[in-house]
C-alpha cells in the first residue's frame, strides 16, 4: 500500500510535505492512499472517521478547503491534518529558530479559532458562536438558552468591548487549557 | 521509533531493486576510477583530485551525472567542515535538476567512499582484492604499496572508538547491498572474492572493528541474505570489501567517514537521504550522527532480506524511488538518536559517555535521564543495568556502606512499583466506574453526586463489617452454643425468634474469656466487643473528618478548576475523543454543563422589586413554619406510638405486630419528604442549589428528630423497662427499621417512581417526566447510615446488611433513574454537594450516634443475663476493671497512663467540641489558602506579562544591534567553524595514536 502510494507521490513533494507538516514518511504515504480513496465515491464527502463523528466535523472539513475553492490537493490536505498531529516530546526542544511547526500550540489554537470564525474576519461574532454552539450541543437546548450562553461567552471573553472575540482574546481564554492534548489525533505511524 | 523505521524498511522492498541497477553501473564506473586511484597515495586529500577525472569518465556514460559529481566538493570535505554544506548544494541541485536520473545520484555517493573497495572490485583481479585486505596479498596485487597503505588506514579506522563498530557496520549493509548486485551479475568477481582468505578474516585482528563490535557478525550472518543462497559465500566475501570501504573512508579523513557511511545508507535507499544528510548535518554533529549507523544497518539488512529476490533481477530504472528511505533519513533529528542496536550502543563512545555521566547522578535523576533517552525499553533496561553494575563496582571500591543505600534504593523502587500496581488494581476494581460515568453524562454532576455518596457509604460499611467480623464474630463462632430456636420465614423481617440466638445480636455474645487449648492465648470477649465497636466508630469518625477536609479543600482551594467559565467550555472541544458513543456522551455533558451555567446566569441577572421580595420572604417563613410543624407532629406521633407499642406487644402474640412501628416510621419518612418537595412550587427558589439545600435541611431535621425520638425511647423506656436482654430488643428494632426503610425505598424506586412516570406521561402530561430528587435520596442514605451506626453496638452484623442493601440500592436507583427520570431541567453545579452530604452525615448524624452510644455505655446498666457485659453496673466498667488489672502489671503502665490522662480525664463531649473546632479551623485555613492562591495566580499572570515585556525589549535591542553591526552573525558562524576545526584536530591526533596501535597489531599478523 505504502509503495503504491509512494509511486504516485513525487519524492520531492513528499519531502516537502514532510518538512512542512512533520509527519513521518509512512504516515504521509498512508494518508495519501486514504486521501486518494476519500472521494472515490463521487459523493463529495470526506470519510475520515476521526472527524466524521466530531460535531464540529463540518467546520473542520471546511477548513480543509482554502478560501474560495472547492477542492483541495494533497498538500493542503496534509497541511490541515498536520494541525492535529500530536506534539512529540522531542519536538519541543527541536529547532527553536525554525519556522513554527503546524502542530504547535499557537497554530492549533489558530486552527480552532478558525473553526468558530465562519466568515474569516478574525473575529468570532455572536451569530457565528451561536451557529457553532448549535453544532456542538445538538438539539437538547433551546435557541433562547443558547443565545444567552453565547452572550455570556462573549461577555466573558471579550476584553476590548467590540462584542466579538478576537484571536488574542480566544487565546487568553484557553490559556490554561491543554489544547495540545485536546487537539491531537493519533495518526498511525 | 525503531518499529517505525523497520516498517519503512520493509515497506519499500519493491523499490529496492533499483539499486542493483545503480550499483551495477557503479561498478563499471568504479573500474574507471580505480585506475587513477591506484597510483595515488591513499590517505591524502589529494586523492580526490585524481578521482575527479575518473568521475568525469564515468559521467561520460550519463550526461547528467557530471553535474552531480560532487567531486570538487569531495576534496573539500576532507579538510573542511564546510564540506557537507557545499556538497549538499551540489547534491540537492543534482537531485532536483535531474530527478529522471535517479540512478545517477546514488553513484556520487558511491564514488565518495566506495570507490576504493570498488577499485578492487573493478580491477577484477582477485589477487588485487586480496592484497588490499591483506598485506600478505599485497605483493600479489598490481600495486603493492597501495594495498598496504590501505590496510593500515583500515585498521585504524576500525579501531577508532569514535567510530565504533557502528560505523563500519553501517557501511556494510550499504556496500554489501551494492556488492550483491554486482555479485549476482558478475560471478567472476565473486569467485574472486570467495577465493580470498579474508572471508574468515572478518573477526580477526586485521579488522579489529569486527572485534570491537559484537554485532557486526549478526549483520553479516547468512540469514540476512536469505535470497542469496545461490552464492552462499558472498556475504562473507562482501564483508571485506565493505570493511575496506569504511576504512578507506577513514583514510581520507576521520571526519568524513560518517558522511560516507551516511552515503552508504543513502545509497541503499535513495538519493534523498544523502542529500538530506548533507544539508542538515553539519560536521559538528558528526558524532551524534554516528549513532545512526547501526540503525541504518538494521534497515539495510532488513531490506536486503526482503529485497534480495527482487534485487537480483535488478530493474535499474526505479532504483531511487525509495521514498521510505527518504522518510527515514529525512529528519536528521530522527537520525540523531535512533534506537541503536543495543549491543553496540553502550559500547560506543556516546554510550560510554552517557553511562559515565549517569553514574554520578542520584538514582532518581538517573532514572529520569535514562527514561528520556530515545531508545527502546529493552535498551533502556540494559543501559540501566550497565550503569548499576558500574555503580556497584565503584561503590564496592569505595565503601560497603553504600550497600545500605542500594538496599534502600531497591526498597524504594519496589515500594514505588507496588504503589503503582496497587493504585492500578484499585482503579480497576473500583466499583461501578463505568456506570457512574454514564450517569454523569446523562444526568449531570448533581445526580452523580448522589451515586458517589452511595458508593462512599458502601466502602464505609465494608470496612466496618470486616472489622466487626474479624474481631467479634469469628471469636464468638468458636464458642457458639447450639441454636435451638425455630426458623420461619418471617424472622427475616422481624429479626426476632431464630435470630435472637445468633451472632447477629448483642445478647448472644459471651462474657467469658475465650481460651483454646493450653496455649495461654486468651481472648477477652468483653474487651474485644467494646474495643472493636470503639475502633470502628473512631475510624469512621476520622475518615469522615478527613474526607470532609478533603472535599473542602477540593472545592475551595482551586475553585476556578471546577467552575471554569463558559468560554473555556465552549471553545475547547476535545478532539481526541473519537469514539462515537464518547462523543455523544461528551455532547450531552456539554449541554448539561451549559444549562448549569445558564441557571447561574439567570440567577445573577434576576432583580426583584421590594414587593416581590416581601412576598417571597413571607412564603419562605410560611414554608418553614409548616415544615417544622409537620416535623414536630411526626416526632410526637412516633414517640407515642412507640410507647404504646411496648404495652401493645405485651398483650399481643402475633409476631408480625412488631412491624407496626417501623412501618409507621417508614411511611412518615416516605410521605413527608414528598410533601416537603411540593413546597418548591410555592417557594420558587431561583437557584436550584438553594432549593436543594433547603429541602435537605428540612428533611434532615425530620429524619434526625425521628431517630432522636426513637433513641430517647430506646434509652429511656426500653433500657429501663427491666426487660430481659433489652440490648437485643433495641437491636431488633433497629434491624426492622432498617429493613423496612430499605423495602420502602425499593418499592418507591420501582413502583412510586414508575407510577409517577406513568402519571406524568399519560395522565397529566403537563407534569412531564419526574426529576431525580437528590435531596430526598441522599437523606434516605444518611438516615439508614445513622441507624446502622447506632445499631452497630446492639447488632454487630448490621454493616453487612447495610452493605447488601446499598449494593442492591445502587442498581435499583440506577435502573429507576434510567427508566423513569429525565435529566434535571434545573441543572445546577453540584461540585460542593458531596461536601454538604458528608457534613450532614458528620454533624447531626454521626455526632448524634456518638452521643447515644456514649450515654448507653456510660449511663446504662447492661442486662443481667445476656451479652458480654452481663453482671456489670455499667458497660464502661469493663474498661475500668481492665485498667485496674493492667495497673498491677508494670509492663502496661503506659496504657493506664494514657487512659487516665487522656481519655479518662477529658470529658467525652468536650472532645467532640474540640473536633468541631478543629474542623472549623481546617476550613478556615483552606479559606485562607483560597485567597492566597488567588493572589498567587494573579502574581503569576503579572510575572508572565513582565517576562513578555522584557523579552520584547530584548528582541528590540537585539534587532537594533544587528542593524548596527551586521557582521556579528558572520562572527558567530566563524566561531562555530572554529569549534569544528578543533574537533577535527582532536580527532586527528587520536587518529595518529590509533594508527600506531593498528600498526602494532597488524604486524604480528603480517
Amino acid at each position: 500500500m505504502g509503495s503504491r502510494a509512494s509511486t504516485l507521490l513525487r519524492d520531492e513533494e513528499l519531502e516537502e510535505i514532510k518538512k512542512e507538516t512533520g509527519f513521518s514518511h509512512s504516515q504521509i504515504t498512508r494518508l495519501y492512499s486514504r486521501f486518494t480513496s476519500l472521494d472515490k465515491g463521487e459523493n463529495g464527502t470526506l470519510r475520515i472517521p476521526e472527524l466524521a463523528i466530531n460535531p464540529l466535523g463540518d467546520r473542520i472539513i471546511n477548513a480543509f478547503f482554502p478560501e474560495g475553492e472547492d477542492q483541495v490537493n494533497f498538500r493542503g490536505f496534509m497541511r490541515t491534518l498536520a494541525h492535529f498531529r500530536p506534539i512529540e516530546d522531542n519536538e519541543k526542544s527541536k529547532d527553536v529558530n525554525g519556522p513554527e511547526p503546524l502542530n504547535s500550540r499557537s497554530n492549533k489554537l489558530h486552527f480552532a479559532f478558525r473553526l468558530y470564525d465562519l466568515d474569516k474576519d478574525e473575529k468570532i461574532s455572536r451569530d457565528e458562536l451561536l451557529q457553532v454552539l448549535r453544532m456542538m450541543v445538538g438539539v437538547n437546548i433551546s435557541d433562547e438558552q443558547l443565545g444567552s450562553i453565547a452572550d455570556r461567552t462573549i461577555q466573558e471573553a471579550d476584553q476590548d468591548g467590540d462584542s466579538a472575540i478576537s484571536f488574542t482574546e480566544f487565546v487568553k481564554v484557553l490559556e490554561k487549557v491543554d489544547v495540545e492534548q485536546k487537539m491531537s489525533i493519533r495518526f498511525l505511524h | 521509533m525503531s518499529a517505525y523505521y523497520r516498517n519503512n524498511g520493509s515497506e519499500e522492498d519493491p523499490d529496492y531493486p533499483g539499486y542493483s541497477g545503480s550499483q551495477n553501473r557503479m561498478q563499471g564506473y568504479l573500474k574507471t576510477q580505480g585506475y587513477p586511484d591506484v597510483p595515488s597515495p591513499l590517505n591524502n586529500p589529494d586523492y580526490p583530485g585524481p578521482r575527479n577525472s575518473p568521475y568525469s569518465v564515468a559521467s561520460r556514460t550519463r550526461p547528467d551525472y557530471p553535474g552531480s559529481l560532487a567531486e570538487p566538493n569531495y576534496p573539500g570535505s576532507l579538510s573542511n567542515p564546510d564540506y557537507s554544506g557545499t556538497r549538499s548544494n551540489a547534491y540537492s541541485a543534482a537531485s532536483r535538476t535531474s530527478p529522471d536520473h535517479p540512478t545517477s545520484l546514488p553513484e556520487p555517493d558511491y564514488s565518495e567512499f566506495q570507490s576504493h573497495p570498488y577499485h578492487q572490485a573493478s580491477s577484477r583481479q582477485p589477487d588485487y582484492l586480496g592484497s588490499q585486505r591483506n598485506p600478505d596479498f599485497a605483493s600479489s596485487s598490481s600495486s603493492g604499496n597501495y594495498a598496504r597503505s590501505r590496510t593500515h588506514p583500515d585498521h585504524f579506522g576500525s579501531l577508532e572508538p569514535d567510530y565504533p563498530g557502528a560505523q563500519s557496520n553501517s557501511d556494510h549493509p550499504g556496500p554489501r547491498a551494492n556488492l550483491n548486485h554486482p555479485g549476482s551479475r558478475r560471478n567472476l568477481e565473486h569467485t574472486s572474492f570467495r577465493i580470498n582468505p579474508y572471508t574468515d578474516s572478518l573477526g580477526k585482528p586485521d579488522y579489529p572493528s569486527a572485534d570491537i563490535q559484537p554485532n557486526s557478525p549478526p549483520f553479516f550472518g547468512e540469514p540476512d541474505y536469505p535470497g542469496a543462497e545461490d552464492d552462499q559465500n558472498l556475504p562473507s566475501t562482501w564483508r571485506e570489501p565493505d570493511y575496506s570501504d569504511a576504512e578507506n573512508g577513514h583514510d581520507y579523513d576521520s571526519s568524513e567517514t560518517p558522511e560516507m557511511t551516511r552515503g552508504a545508507l543513502s545509497r541503499t535507499s535513495s538519493i534523498q537521504p544523502s542529500f538530506h544528510h548533507r544539508s542538515d548535518g553539519p560536521l559538528g554533529n558528526l558524532w551524534g550522527e554516528n549513532e545512526d549507523y547501526p540503525e541504518g544497518i538494521e534497515m539495510a539488512s532488513i531490506e536486503m532480506k526482503n529485497s534480495y529476490g527482487h534485487s537480483l533481477p535488478g530493474a535499474p530504472g526505479n532504483g531511487y524511488v525509495n521514498p521510505a528511505y527518504v522518510g527515514e533519513s529525512g529528519p536528521v533529528h530522527a537520525y540523531g538518536n535512533p534506537p541503536l542496536s543495543e549491543y553496540d550502543w553502550h559500547k560506543s563512545p556516546q554510550g560510554q559517555k552517557l553511562i559515565a555521566s549517569l553514574i554520578p547522578m542520584t538514582s532518581r535523576d538517573r532514572i529520569k535521564a535514562i527514561r528520556n533517552q530515545p531508545r527502546t525499553m529493552e535498551e533502556k533496561r540494559n543501559l540501566r543495568k550497565i550503569v548499576d553494575k558500574e555503580k556497584s563496582k565503584q561503590t564496592h571500591r569505595i565503601l560497603q556502606l553504600n550497600c545500605c543505600v542500594q538496599c534502600l534504593n531497591s526498597i524504594s523502587r519496589a515500594y514505588r512499583r507496588s504503589k503503582n500496581s496497587l493504585s492500578e488494581i484499585l482503579n480497576s476494581i473500583s466499583l461501578w466506574q463505568k456506570t457512574l460515568k454514564i450517569i454523569g453524562g446523562k444526568f449531570g454532576t448533581s445526580v452523580l453526586s448522589y451515586f458517589n455518596f452511595l458508593r462512599w457509604l458502601l466502602k464505609f460499611n465494608i470496612f466496618s463489617f470486616i472489622v466487626n467480623f474479624s474481631f467479634i464474630i469469628i471469636p464468638q463462632f468458636t464458642v457458639a452454643e447450639k441454636n435451638t430456636l425455630q426458623f420461619t420465614g418471617l424472622e427475616l423481617f422481624t429479626g426476632v425468634g431464630y435470630f435472637r440466638d445468633t451472632v447477629m445480636y448483642y445478647g448472644f455474645y459471651t462474657n467469658s474469656t475465650i481460651q483454646h487449648g493450653n496455649s495461654g492465648a486468651s481472648y477477652n470477649m468483653q474487651l474485644a466487643y467494646i474495643f472493636t465497636i470503639g475502633a470502628c466508630l473512631t475510624t469512621c469518625f476520622f475518615s469522615l473528618l478527613f474526607s470532609m477536609a478533603k472535599y473542602f479543600r477540593d472545592n475551595f482551594i482551586n475553585p476556578h478548576i471546577y467552575s471554569g467559565g463558559i468560554t473555556k467550555l465552549i471553545f475547547c472541544w476535545d478532539f481526541t475523543v473519537t469514539h462515537e458513543k464518547a462523543v455523544k456522551l461528551k455532547q450531552k455533558n456539554l449541554s448539561t454543563e451549559i444549562r448549569e451555567n445558564l441557571s447561574e446566569l439567570r440567577q445573577e441577572n434576576a432583580k426583584l422589586t421590594f414587593n416581590q421580595q416581601l412576598t417571597r420572604f413571607s412564603t419562605y417563613v410560611m414554608a418553614w413554619v409548616v415544615s417544622t410543624g409537620v416535623t414536630i407532629a411526626c416526632c410526637a406521633a412516633v414517640y407515642y406510638l412507640a410507647e404504646y407499642n411496648l404495652e401493645f406487644l405485651k398483650t399481643h402474640s402475633n409476631p408480625g405486630a412488631v412491624l407496626l412501628l417501623p412501618f409507621v416510621v417508614s411511611c412518615i419518612n416516605l410521605a413527608v419528604p414528598c410533601f416537603y418537595s411540593m413546597f418548591r412550587l410555592v417557594e420558587r427558589y431561583e437557584m436550584p442549589r438553594h432549593e436543594v439545600y433547603i429541602l435537605l435541611i428540612r428533611n434532615i431535621l425530620l429524619k434526625i428528630s425521628i431517630v432522636g425520638i426513637l433513641c430517647y425511647y430506646w434509652l429511656n423506656n426500653v433500657a429501663l423497662s427491666g426487660e430481659e436482654c433489652w440490648e437485643t430488643l433495641i437491636g431488633q428494632d433497629i434491624y426492622r427499621l432498617l429493613l423496612m426503610d430499605f423495602v420502602f425505598s425499593l418499592a418507591d424506586s420501582f413502583l412510586g417512581e414508575f407510577l409517577r412516570r406513568i402519571i406524568g406521561m399519560q395522565l397529566i402530561t403537563s407534569l412531564g417526566l419526574p426529576e431525580f430528587d437528590i435531596a430526598r435520596n441522599v437523606l434516605e442514605l444518611i438516615y439508614a447510615q445513622t441507624l446502622v451506626w447506632i445499631g452497630i453496638f446492639f447488632c454487630p452484623l448490621l454493616p453487612l446488611f447495610q452493605m447488601i442493601m446499598l449494593f442492591i440500592m445502587f442498581y435499583a436507583k440506577n435502573i429507576s433513574l434510567m427508566m423513569n427520570f429525565q435529566p434535571p431541567s434545573k441543572a445546577w453545579r453540584a461540585s460542593q454537594m458531596m461536601t454538604f452530604f458528608i457534613l450532614l452525615l458528620f454533624f447531626p448524624s454521626f455526632t448524634g450516634v456518638l452521643c447515644t452510644l456514649a450515654i448507653t455505655i456510660w449511663r446504662l446498666k447492661p442486662s443481667a443475663d445476656c451479652g458480654p457485659f452481663r453482671g456489670l453496673p455499667f458497660f464502661i466498667h469493663s474498661i475500668y476493671s481492665w485498667i485496674d488489672t493492667l495497673s498491677t502489671r508494670p509492663g502496661y503502665l503506659w496504657v493506664v497512663w494514657i487512659y487516665r490522662n487522656l481519655i479518662g480525664s477529658v470529658p467525652f463531649f468536650p472532645s467532640i467540641l474540640h473536633v468541631l473546632i478543629i474542623t472549623y479551623l481546617y476550613w478556615q485555613i483552606t479559606e485562607g489558602r483560597k485567597i492566597m492562591i488567588r493572589l498567587l495566580h494573579e502574581q503569576i499572570i503579572n510575572e508572565g506579562k513582565d517576562k513578555m515585556f522584557l523579552i520584547e525589549k530584548l528582541i528590540k535591542l537585539q534587532d537594533m544591534e544587528k542593524k548596527a553591526n551586521p557582521s556579528s552573525l558572520v562572527l558567530e558562524r566563524r566561531e562555530v567553524e572554529q569549534q569544528d576545526a578543533l574537533h577535527l584536530g582532536e580527532r586527528d591526533s587520536s587518529l595518529d595514536l590509533r594508527f600506531r596501535r593498528s600498526v602494532q597489531e597488524g604486524n604480528p599478523r603480517a
